[in-house]
C-alpha cells in the first residue's frame, strides 16, 4: 500500500507569512475556515515535545499545512479549511509518524465552519539507543569495529532471518552508540573488518595468523546462542560491552575461472559471506586468476564472486587449516523460457496490463523478473537458486496454476540451483472469486481504518501474490475482487507491522479470531471478523525471538 | 672392541663431513612516535622487494621492540601499522617505507620505525536555539588536490551521538575544516527543523570557515558547531511524457558543481509534475533519461534557486547517442596493451558512472547512451603508451576535448609508443643526496594541460631516480622535499616554483639525464620569494 504524503517542509518565520496569506486570501464563499490547535507529546514520559513538526494533510485532498510546535510543545493552525484531517507530527529522535503501525494515518479529525478544534494531543513514540565498548583482550579499545543491531524479519513461507537495523562504528576509544532504534528486541553482532593491505605472495608471521571472529553478545558465535537486548521505547541501553578475543584465522585460496571460456577470471573479486550472510572479507583476483582470502575464522560460509554476467555461489567450511584448491566456476546466469496461458474469456482490452513474472530469491541474492510478450512469452535471466515465484495477470485474472517441466509448482516455491532445460508455464484463471466483508470491534460496532489480511492457506504461503491487504472504510466494510478461488484466512487487526504478518508463527496465535472463508470459483463469499486490538497485538509480539 | 672403534671414527668423520650451518640473521629495533616514545601492539611488516622474497611480519612488544628471527637476505621494505598512527613520511607525502637491506651473515639491530600519532577533535553540534542535535553528522575537510583542483574534501566523517556530541578521530596532522548537518534520516523525510550544512564555527560558507591546526597527536577540545537554518525550496516542472508504464525513467538534480553526496528527495506531484525539495540557494542542473523501446533519451536543464520555489522547469530531451570510434596504436607496444577502456569526462560530474567502454580487440569501442555535449576524452590502462592525438571525424580535437553536438564521429584515438626515460639525482640544498623525495614531470609547450602525459615517481635511497613511458614533449621536472598530494598538478600551486625546475626535452624513443634541486615547499611558504 502507498502512503503518498507530499511533506512541506516549514520554518517558523515562513509559517507565519503562509498563515497571514492564507488569512488575506479570500475562502470559496461556502466555507469559513476553522482553527486547531493541541500539543505533541512523548508516549512514555508524556512530556511536551518541542521543535516537532505537525503536519495536517487534508483526506483526499492534496493541500496540507505544516506547523512547528514551541517550547511547550504547543502548535497552532490558525486557518484551516473545513473538512477531514489527519494530524501527525515529527521529530528527530522519534518514530516516524508516516511508519507508524497504527493503521493508516491514525484517526481523522473534523474541522467545521469557523470551529475551533482544541486539545489535540500527538504522541509521539521516542526511539531509543544502544551504547557500549568494544574492547580486545588486554582491554584497549578496538577502533573502527562496527557494531550491528539485527532483528529478526519474516519471509513468506515463514522462514525468518536476521536483518541489521542498524549500525554503529566504535571511535579511538572503543565507543559505539546505535541510535534511533525503534522499541524491540535486538541481537548485536560485532565485527572487526580486515586491514586489507596489499596483497602478498609469501608472508611469514611470528605468530600463527589471528583475526577476530564476529561476535554476538555477549560472546557467542551463532545468534541462537546469543542474548537479545530488549529495548522499550526511548530506552537508553548502555554498558553493552564486547570483549573481543583473536582466534585462529585461516586462508581461501584458490582459482577463479570463466565458465564459458575456461580462462582466468580477470577484473574481479571474491567475497565470502559467513552462514549468516554477513560479509567477511575478500580478494581481488589476480591477473593469474587466483585469489588469497586471509583471516578467515573456523566456520561454514560461501564463496561468491560477481562479474556484469557472470556469477558463482558454493559453501565451503573452514576448520582448523588453509584450504587452498577452491576453483570457482563463475558462469553467466541460465535462461527459463515460459509462457502465460489465459483460461477463460480475455478481459476487456482497455482493462489489459503488463504482465509480469518476477522471481524473488528465497536466500539473499538478486531476484530475476521479466514482462510477457504480447503472445504470452517470457524469458527470464536466472542466477542459481531457491526462489519464490511471484508473477502477475491480468486485471480479472489469477494465477492458477504454476508449472516448471511437468512439476507443479503452484506452491510459489522453485528450485533452480541446478540449470534445467523445463520451461516455466502459467495459467491464468478468469473465474475469480470476490470477497467482501466487515470488520467489528469487541463491542460489535464497525472498525473504521482497520488493517486487514487475506491470507491464502499454508500449502500456498511462498504465492505472495495471493496475499491482499486492505482497510476497512468508515462503515467497517472492505471488498476485494480478484481473488484466486480457494480457503483463505481473514484477520483483522487495529494496528499491524506488515513484517509480522509474514511471521507464520505470528499468525498462529491469532487463528482462532481470523474468520476462515473458502472463496468458490466465480463466486462472492462473504465474512465478518472481529478485530484483534493493538495491546493484543504487542503482547504476541514481544513473545517472538 | 675393534668394531666399536669403527663405528666411533666413522661417526667423527661424518661431523667432520658437516658443514657448519649458516649463521641465522635477525632483524630487530623499536616502533616508536615522532615524540619518542615507544609503540606497543604495532604490526612490524617488512616486506620483500625481491622477486621470490618472502615477507615478515611481527608484532611489537609492551616496549615497543621487535624481533624477526630467520630472515633472508634481501632487500625490505620496512613499516609498522597500528590503528591510531600513521607512517611518518618527514612530510613527503605518499613515498615509499624505507628500505633495509639485510647482507648475509650480519643481523640489523638498530632499526627504528617512526609513526606519527593521529590527532582528535571533539566538540558539539547544537542549533539555533544552544540545543544539542541529535545523530548529527559531522565532517572533517581539508583542501586536497584531485584532478588538478584544490577542493575542500572530506576527510573523516562521524556521527555525533544522542546529545549531539562528537568525536573526529584518526586525524593525520594538517589543517581542517569542520562541517555539520543534521541528522540523516535515511526514510528521506526531511527532519524537522532543517539545517544547512554548517562550517565551524557557524558558516554557510567554506571561505568564512576556521581553520583548525592539528598537529600530531592533538586531543583538541570544545569545537562547537552552531547550525543555521536557512530557507530551503522546490524546483518543479513537468514530467516527461513516455508512452507505456514499463518505461525506465530516471530524473535527479545535481548541484551545478558536482556531486556533493546531498540527495535530493523526488516527489511526484500530481500526475505529471516533478518535485525536488529541500534545496539551498544554488545553481542546479536538473538531468532525466528515459528509456523505452530500447532507445534512450536525455535532457539536462539549468536551474537557478535565488529565494524562491522554481516552477515550471521543462526538461527538452534529445536523443542519446552512441560514440563509436577506434583506437590505432602507432608502432609495437612494450607490453600488449589489454584491457583499454575509453572515458568521456565531462564538466558536469555525473553521480552514476562514468561514460565509459571497453576497447575490443580490434581496436573499436562504442560508447552507448551518450548527451550530446563536450567531453574530454581519456584512455585508461596504457603501459608503454601515451595518446598522440584525436581527430572527431576529419578534425583534430583541441586539448583532447570533442564536441559531440558539432559534427559526427568516428572517433580516432591515435597511440603513440615511441616513449622514453628520465633519469638522474636529486640533492637537497646542502648539497646531500634526497632520499626518497616526489619527483614529478609535468607538459608543458605544446602538451600543456595534458595531465595524462605527466609522470611521478620517488627517489631511492641514493636520491636517484628513473621514470619510464614518458611521451615524446618538453617537460619541466621537479623534485619536492615536501608537497601535498596532487599539488604538483595544479598549475597555481607550480607558478612559483617554476624557476627552480629544469626543462627536459624528450625526443622519440629518448633518454634524457637530469640533476634536481629539492624545492621545500614549506620554506618557500614560510619565507615567500620577493
Amino acid at each position: 500500500m502507498r502512503h503518498v504524503l507530499p511533506a512541506v517542509k516549514w520554518n517558523f518565520a515562513s509559517f507565519v507569512v503562509f498563515a497571514a496569506l492564507l488569512g488575506a486570501q479570500q475562502a470559496p464563499p461556502s466555507k469559513k475556515p476553522g482553527k486547531l490547535e493541541g500539543v505533541v507529546l512523548n508516549s512514555v514520559t508524556n512530556d511536551p515535545v518541542k521543535k516537532a513538526t505537525v503536519t495536517l494533510q487534508a483526506l483526499g485532498q492534496p493541500t496540507n499545512h505544516s506547523a512547528t510546535t514551541d517550547a511547550t510543545g504547543h502548535f497552532h493552525f490558525d486557518s484551516v479549511e473545513p473538512g477531514k484531517y489527519v494530524a501527525m507530527a515529527n521529530r528527530d529522535g522519534y518514530i516516524p509518524e508516516q511508519d507508524n503501525r497504527r493503521g493508516p494515518w491514525g484517526k481523522p479529525i473534523t474541522v467545521a465552519e469557523e470551529q475551533e478544534v482544541k486539545d489535540l494531543a500527538l504522541k509521539l513514540v521516542p526511539l531509543a539507543l544502544i551504547s557500549g565498548h568494544v574492547l580486545d583482550e588486554d582491554g584497549d579499545p578496538v577502533a573502527r569495529a562496527q557494531v550491528q543491531a539485527l532483528r529478526y524479519a519474516y519471509l513468506p513461507g515463514g522462514t525468518k532471518r536476521l536483518n541489521p537495523a542498524g549500525f554503529a562504528t566504535t571511535n579511538d576509544l572503543g565507543e559505539y552508540q546505535l541510535l534511533d532504534l525503534e522499541p524491540g528486541r535486538y541481537y548485536l553482532l560485532a565485527v572487526v573488518q580486515q586491514r586489507m593491505g596489499r596483497p602478498m605472495t609469501r608472508l611469514r608471521r611470528a605468530t600463527a595468523e589471528q583475526a577476530y571472529p564476529d561476535i554476538f553478545y555477549p560472546s557467542a558465535s551463532q545468534a541462537e546462542q546469543a542474548t537479545a537486548t530488549q529495548v522499550g521505547a526511548g530506552a537508553q541501553v548502555t554498558g553493552i560491552d564486547f570483549r573481543l578475543h583473536k582466534v585462529a584465522a585461516f586462508h581461501i585460496r584458490g582459482k577463479a575461472v570463466d565458465g564459458r571460456t575456461g580462462q582466468p577470471l580477470r577484473n574481479a573479486q571474491i567475497w565470502i559471506q559467513s552462514s549468516g550472510r554477513f560479509g567477511r572479507g575478500g580478494s581481488q583476483i589476480q591477473q593469474n586468476g587466483t585469489f588469497d582470502v586471509p583471516g578467515v575464522v573456523s566456520g561454514s560460509y560461501t564463496v561468491n564472486c560477481q562479474t556484469e554476467d557472470l556469477s558463482s555461489r558454493q559453501a565451503i567450511d573452514i576448520g582448523d587449516h588453509d584450504v587452498d584448491d577452491v576453483v570457482v566456476v563463475a558462469r553467466p546466469p541460465f535462461e527459463i523460457s515460459g509462457t502465460v496461458r489465459l483460461e477463460g474469456t480475455p478481459p476487456p482490452q482497455e482493462q489489459r496490463g503488463k504482465m509480469r513474472v518476477n522471481l524473488n530469491m528465497l536466500e539473499m541474492g538478486n531476484g530475476a523478473g521479466a514482462e510477457v510478450n504480447a503472445d504470452g512469452t517470457f524469458t527470464l535471466k536466472v542466477t542459481p537458486g531457491a526462489y519464490a515465484i511471484n508473477a502477475f495477470c491480468d486485471a480479472g485474472a489469477y494465477v492458477k496454476s504454476i508449472h516448471f517441466g511437468d512439476q507443479d509448482v503452484s506452491s510459489g516455491k522453485i528450485d533452480l540451483t541446478q540449470q534445467s532445460s523445463g520451461a516455466l508455464n502459467i495459467v491464468c484463471g478468469t473465474d475469480v472469486g470476490q470477497i467482501q466483508g466487515t470488520v467489528q470491534n469487541d463491542n460489535g460496532e464497525p472498525a473504521a481504518q482497520a488493517m486487514i489480511s487475506v491470507v491464502p492457506d499454508e500449502e500456498r504461503y511462498n504465492r505472495e501474490d495471493l496475499f491482499v491487504q486492505l482497510v476497512s472504510d468508515q462503515n467497517g466494510k472492505f471488498d476485494y475482487r480478484d481473488l484466486a478461488p480457494g480457503d483463505y484466512k481473514v484477520f483483522a487487526w487495529e494496528s499491524m507491522d506488515s513484517q509480522m504478518l509474514q511471521s507464520a508463527e505470528f499468525r498462529k496465535a491469532f487463528e482462532s479470531r481470523a474468520a476462515s472463508v473458502t472463496v468458490s470459483s466465480g463466486g462472492n463469499a462473504s465474512v465478518q471478523v472481529k478485530m484483534i486490538p493493538a495491546e493484543d497485538i504487542e503482547a504476541e509480539k514481544n513473545k517472538l525471538p | 672392541m675393534m668394531r666399536i672403534a669403527l663405528v666411533t671414527s666413522m661417526a667423527a668423520a661424518v661431523l667432520l663431513a658437516q658443514e657448519p650451518a649458516p649463521p641465522r640473521l635477525s632483524v630487530s629495533g623499536v616502533v616508536i612516535s615522532s615524540a619518542g616514545d615507544p609503540i606497543r601492539k604495532a604490526a612490524v611488516l617488512l616486506r620483500t622487494k625481491d622477486e621470490n622474497g618472502i615477507s615478515y611480519t611481527v608484532d611489537s612488544d609492551a616496549n615497543g621492540r621487535f624481533m624477526i628471527e630467520d630472515v633472508q637476505p634481501g632487500a625490505y621494505a620496512v613499516s609498522a601499522d597500528r590503528q591510531g598512527f600513521e607512517s611518518d613520511t618527514d612530510g613527503a607525502s605518499g613515498a615509499p617505507p624505507p628500505s633495509l637491506k639485510v647482507e648475509a651473515g650480519q643481523s640489523v639491530t638498530d632499526v627504528k620505525i617512526k609513526l606519527v600519532p593521529l590527532g582528535v577533535i571533539t566538540g558539539r553540534v547544537l542549533d539555533d536555539d544552544g540545543d544539542p542535535v541529535r545523530g548529527a553528522q559531522v565532517q572533517a575537510m581539508a583542501y586536497t588536490y584531485q584532478t588538478g583542483k584544490r577542493q575542500l574534501r572530506n576527510v573523516e566523517q562521524i556521527t555525533a551521538n544522542d546529545k549531539g556530541e562528537f568525536r573526529l578521530f584518526g586525524l593525520r596532522p594538517g589543517t581542517f575544516y569542520l562541517r555539520a548537518s543534521g541528522h540523516n534520516r535515511s526514510r528521506g523525510i526531511p527532519a524537522s527543523g532543517s539545517f544547512t550544512p554548517t562550517y565551524f564555527p557557524s558558516a554557510t560558507e567554506a571561505a568564512h570557515a576556521a581553520a583548525i591546526d592539528v598537529s600530531a597527536g592533538a586531543q583538541l577540545r570544545g569545537f562547537d558547531i552552531r547550525l543555521r537554518h536557512e530557507p530551503r525550496y522546490s524546483v518543479r516542472g513537468k514530467r516527461p511524457e513516455v508512452k507505456h508504464e514499463a518505461a525506465q525513467l530516471m530524473l535527479q538534480i545535481v548541484p551545478r558543481g558536482g556531486y556533493d553526496g546531498s540527495f535530493h528527495s523526488l516527489q511526484r506531484g500530481d500526475n505529471d509534475t516533478f518535485e525536488f525539495m529541500d534545496l539551498l540557494p544554488g545553481s542546479y542542473i536538473v538531468m532525466a533519461t528515459v528509456t523505452e523501446d530500447n532507445k534512450t533519451r536525455m535532457a539536462r536543464q539549468a536551474v537557478e534557486v535565488v529565494n524562491a520555489d522554481v516552477e515550471g522547469v521543462t526538461l527538452d530531451f534529445v536523443p542519446a547517442i552512441e560514440v563509436a570510434g577506434s583506437v590505432r596504436v602507432e608502432g609495437t607496444p612494450r607490453s600488449p596493451l589489454e584491457n583499454m577502456r575509453v572515458f568521456l569526462r565531462g564538466d558536469i560530474q555525473i553521480m552514476m558512472g562514468q561514460n565509459s567502454a571497453e576497447v575490443k580487440p580490434d581496436g573499436s569501442f562504442v560508447i552507448p547512451d551518450v548527451v550530446p555535449d563536450v567531453y574530454e576524452i581519456t584512455v585508461g590502462v596504457m603501459q608503454g603508451a601515451y595518446m598522440k592525438s584525436i581527430k572527431f571525424g576529419d578534425a583534430e580535437a583541441q586539448d583532447g576535448r570533442v564536441d559531440l553536438t558539432q559534427g559526427s564521429g568516428p572517433v580516432t584515438v591515435l597511440l603513440g609508443t615511441d616513449v622514453g626515460e628520465v633519469e638522474g639525482s636529486v640533492k637537497k640544498s646542502n648539497g646531500d643526496p634526497a632520499v626518497r623525495v616526489r619527483v614529478t614531470l609535468i607538459a608543458y609547450g605544446t602538451h600543456l594541460g595534458r595531465s595524462d602525459l605527466s609522470r611521478s615517481g620517488f627517489t631511492d635511497e641514493q636520491g636517484k631516480f628513473h621514470l619510464r613511458n614518458v611521451a615524446p614533449g618538453e617537460y619541466k621536472a621537479f623534485a619536492w622535499a615536501d608537497v601535498p598530494i596532487g599539488a604538483p598538478q595544479d598549475p597555481e600551486f607550480r607558478k612559483p616554483f617554476e624557476k627552480q625546475a629544469a626543462a627536459v626535452k624528450m625526443e622519440s624513443n629518448g633518454h634524457e639525464t637530469v640533476e634536481l634541486t629539492a624545492i621545500s615547499v614549506k620554506a618557500a611558504t614560510q619565507h615567500p620569494a620577493q
